[in-house]
């Protein structure tokens, strides 16, 4: 279906006006982000911050600091926890084989031999 | 593109620096481009998002009201909401499409969210007379006013009709419309503001067209 212009028809739709924007609308706009802004929670939070008696402290760059300080943390403690885990598979493995050992010769005392 | 540096003067003129060549020129806010009042917008000029509001109000504000049938109010906050989210995307734009292209795709996906969500566009009950007949709706006060009177109405009542049957057609061929019959685009640019291709607008246009014509028969033929 290919688009054909039709004259007749162009000449009717021709007919509405073409709308304008109202007379200051970029004012308003502007004033609706500026509005935007204020009621974003960001700015809101700082401006709170600011009003406490640590405000001035607590920044963006705290907050940050925090944060980075928070999952180092975990990961250093989420590293130790593996080493651990794998400490004991290696001694598992160890008593495992020590067992088999014995089972295949019983008349040695591995345990002492070496 | 050439890579451009952009900063406000207190007598609204900017300084435009070539970063390539090192050169310094200086503009009026008029003449900057598009792209480079959205780079600035997204490092905070209000003076440049201004300047984009400013260029562009009227196509945007007028091809939401033809979506829209016309309701000012409803346009104008629509059409705000709209710059508001070219404000907020700033800082992703990519200047590898014309800027009116993108600024027309935020308009399709806001004028479609606000027409989902409003969903109200029921086709009104045709004008009948005492009898229950179907008559033009210009008919009715037609017989009693001559000349001017006559035309300005007849002109009003008719673009409240184009208005009406334009809200009726489905979302998508309404946008190809508005755009290709009032925004003069090109078919590759609806095609992009549509996530469509050429020939599926094509077909968006002319399906578009033969229901308006439909619609519209007796005007075609009152207004020879």
């Amino acid at each position: 279906m290919e688009d054909r212009e039709d004259p007749e028809l162009n000449r009717l739709l021709g007919q509405l006006k073409s709308p304008q924007a109202p007379l200051g609308f970029e004012r308003r706009v502007m004033a609706r982000l500026r509005e935007e802004r204020e009621q974003s929670v960001w700015p809101k939070l700082r401006r709170w911050g600011a009003t406490q008696t640590l405000g001035p402290r607590i920044g963006f760059t705290t907050a940050c600091a925090a944060l980075v300080f928070t999952v180092g943390v975990s990961v250093l403690f989420q590293w130790k926890e593996k080493q651990k885990t794998e400490r004991l598979v290696a001694a598992l493995d160890a008593f495992e084989q020590y067992q088999q050992d014995q089972e295949k010769w019983p008349e040695l005392d591995l345990y002492t031999w070496q | 593109m050439t890579a451009t540096c952009l900063e406000t003067t207190a007598n609204r003129e900017w300084v435009v620096v070539n970063v390539g060549t090192r050169a310094v020129e200086w503009k009026p806010m008029e003449e900057i481009g598009d792209a480079n009042l959205m780079a600035a917008t997204a490092r905070g000029d209000d003076d440049a998002f201004a300047e984009l509001v400013r260029r562009h109000q009227n196509l945007v504000f007028g091809t939401v009201s033809r979506m829209l049938g016309g309701q000012r109010a409803e346009s104008e906050d629509v059409a705000q909401q709209i710059f508001i989210r070219v404000h907020r995307a700033a800082s992703r734009y990519q200047p590898d499409a014309k800027f009116t292209t993108w600024l027309l795709t935020i308009c399709r996906n806001c004028v479609f969210t606000h027409l989902k969500k409003q969903n109200r566009w029921k086709k009104e009950e045709p004008w009948k007379d005492e009898d229950g007949v179907e008559t033009h709706p210009l008919d009715h006060q037609m017989d009693t006013l001559t000349g001017n009177a006559r035309e300005h109405l007849l002109k009003q009542e008719l673009e409240k009709v184009i208005l009406a049957e334009i809200a009726e057609l489905p979302e998508a061929q309404r946008m190809a419309l508005v755009l290709r019959q009032y925004e003069q685009m090109d078919y590759e640019d609806i095609a992009q503001v549509l996530s469509a291709t050429v020939p599926s607008v094509k077909s968006l246009l002319f399906r578009a067209r033969e229901t308006l014509r439909k619609a519209l028969q007796s005007y075609l033929h009152a207004t020879h």
